[in-house]
């Protein structure tokens, strides 16, 4: 029964070679672990998700900390889901050797956070509101039932019920971007270039500012919502169109590594790879070791 | 048999679970010792077993989180000496539920890989995202039973025994899924290389 050679040790023709090896480098990043410790309340992430990373954002983000944990309370589910999930991004970017402490404790209350609402376990005090499920597990099961039958390890497998997995919040399906947000956010209006060529790095990706008004994390949120859903729909100028509405929205905006990433996407899933490049280039010019810099130099290939 | 339910106010309440069973193992020291090594010793592993059963890389963390979640809740449960096949079971699930939510094509007959638009040309294919992408088309093509075996094989370099623990299937099944799969990979993979001829004109 091993007698099977695996195909890549024996001869094969370069494409078909090509695509096995294309799957060997595929790994989770070197924090990616510490992030899921993090989020499973272990500890051992929080260090990590507050690591001296990015810019002098730790003031700007904890700022905005306090405004998106207020906002929770007020908020629908899905916005108060999402913005954890944005802010948690948020933290891991913005921390700084001088402002580390702070963003280190915030970075804990905030997966804190997460994890009460993404999370959302039986033993947790969430409202019930936020605990509209997204993923409806037994029909995924129901499903895997009927479309692999034998496969799952039966006698192994977790008892995964309704109750296994509660609502988890995935910030990009297509069909739960309120609408408000998207109307606020501008969707549907021209796209509008960044100024990108002749400008600085720092120009081209301002810091944000911890002036920023505390409310304008929900809708930068919503907004980058609404370009993530284009993205997932496969409508990269639709997300195009998005980003540049959300530039107008949040020049300073605390979601700005997010934004660039997602219109690197765009413009990668446009084939436009050397004004992807640039916009990649100007970004890691200016954030060089945050976490979005490495995202983004996997997306342009440096 | 009545169906499990959730209950946010009242927990977890599950045919076949006992009480001790709702809540989160992580919040004992002796729990949070558990799931600590099995992230430690098993992450890596259903990180790359999502990605290769077709969850996008950016839903990738958030999967491998949802995965040990479960896991957390259900320490308990865990048979010793079968964490590793408890996590991939999860993850087999969690892959499927993150596919359908982000609206990837459905598994398609093995003539229906989709490369005739925006394919690859042959010099395309030796750059590795795209060959990824390629590669994530070609696994499309398969069926989900096949496919697991196929990754766990070809990737993960287990062999056929390790395999028909981890999916707790006969070894002839294995095997045989193995073959099949591997049929489906040449195949789906001549597709690509002919079409991507033809673009390339070569």
């Amino acid at each position: 029964m091993t007698s099977f050679p695996r195909l890549r040790d024996g001869e094969l023709d370069g494409v078909k070679r090509a695509l096995l090896e294309s799957a060997m480098d595929d790994v989770p990043d070197a924090r990616a672990e510490d992030r899921a410790l993090a989020f499973l309340g272990l500890g051992a992430g929080t260090a990590a998700v507050g690591a001296v990373t990015g810019h002098s954002a730790a003031a700007a983000i904890g700022a905005h900390g306090v405004a998106a944990t207020s906002a929770v309370k007020s908020a629908g589910a899905l916005t108060a889901l999402t913005i954890l999930k944005w802010v948690g991004i948020g933290a891991a970017v913005g921390s700084v050797a001088a402002g580390g402490a702070v963003a280190a404790s915030f970075s804990q209350e905030t997966q804190s956070h997460r994890r009460e609402t993404h999370v959302a376990g039986p033993a947790r005090s969430a409202p019930k509101t936020a605990m509209k499920p997204r993923v409806d597990l037994p029909s995924a099961v129901a499903n895997v039932d009927e479309t692999s039958p034998g496969d799952a390890p039966r006698a192994a497998l977790p008892d995964v019920t309704r109750g296994a997995l509660p609502g988890v919040e995935r910030a990009d399906a297509p069909n739960e971007v309120p609408n408000e947000a998207r109307r606020a956010a501008g969707a549907g209006t021209a796209f509008v270039a960044r100024p990108i060529a002749g400008a600085s790095a720092t120009e081209a990706f301002p810091q944000p500012s911890p002036r920023s008004a505390p409310s304008s994390v929900v809708d930068e949120v919503a907004s980058l919502d609404v370009a993530r859903a284009e993205l997932a729909a496969g409508n990269a100028k639709g997300a195009l169109a998005q980003l540049g509405a959300h530039d107008h929205a949040f020049p300073d905006g605390a979601l700005t590594p997010e934004a660039t990433v997602l219109r690197v996407r765009a413009l990668v899933q446009l084939d436009e790879l050397e004004q992807a490049r640039t916009v990649a280039r100007a970004f890691i010019a200016s954030h060089p070791n945050g976490p979005q810099a490495n995202h983004l130099r996997l997306l342009v290939g440096e | 048999m009545s169906e499990p339910a959730y209950d946010v106010s009242g927990g977890f309440r599950g045919v076949g679970v006992e009480p001790s069973m709702t809540a989160s193992a992580a919040e004992t020291p002796r729990g949070e010792d558990e799931l600590r090594a099995l992230v430690k010793a098993h992450f890596s592993f259903i990180w790359r077993s999502l990605r290769r059963l077709g969850v996008a890389a950016n839903d990738a963390d958030d999967a491998a989180q949802r995965v040990f979640w479960v896991a957390s809740q259900r320490l308990a449960d865990i048979e010793a000496g079968k964490e590793r096949a408890f996590l991939f079971g999860t993850a087999t699930l969690v892959s499927h539920e993150f596919r359908r939510a982000g609206k990837r094509r459905p598994e398609v007959a093995e003539t229906d890989v989709d490369v005739a638009d925006g394919g690859p040309t042959l010099d395309e294919l030796v750059d590795r995202r795209r060959a990824r992408a390629m590669l994530d088309a070609v696994l499309d093509s398969m069926p989900m039973e096949q496919r697991t075996v196929f990754v766990l094989f070809e990737f993960e370099e287990l062999s056929v025994p390790e395999i028909a623990l981890l999916v707790d299937a006969p070894l002839g099944t294995v095997s045989s899924r193995l073959r099949r799969a591997r049929e489906l990979f040449h195949a789906a993979a001549d597709r690509v290389r002919a079409r991507a001829s033809f673009k390339g004109g070569v």
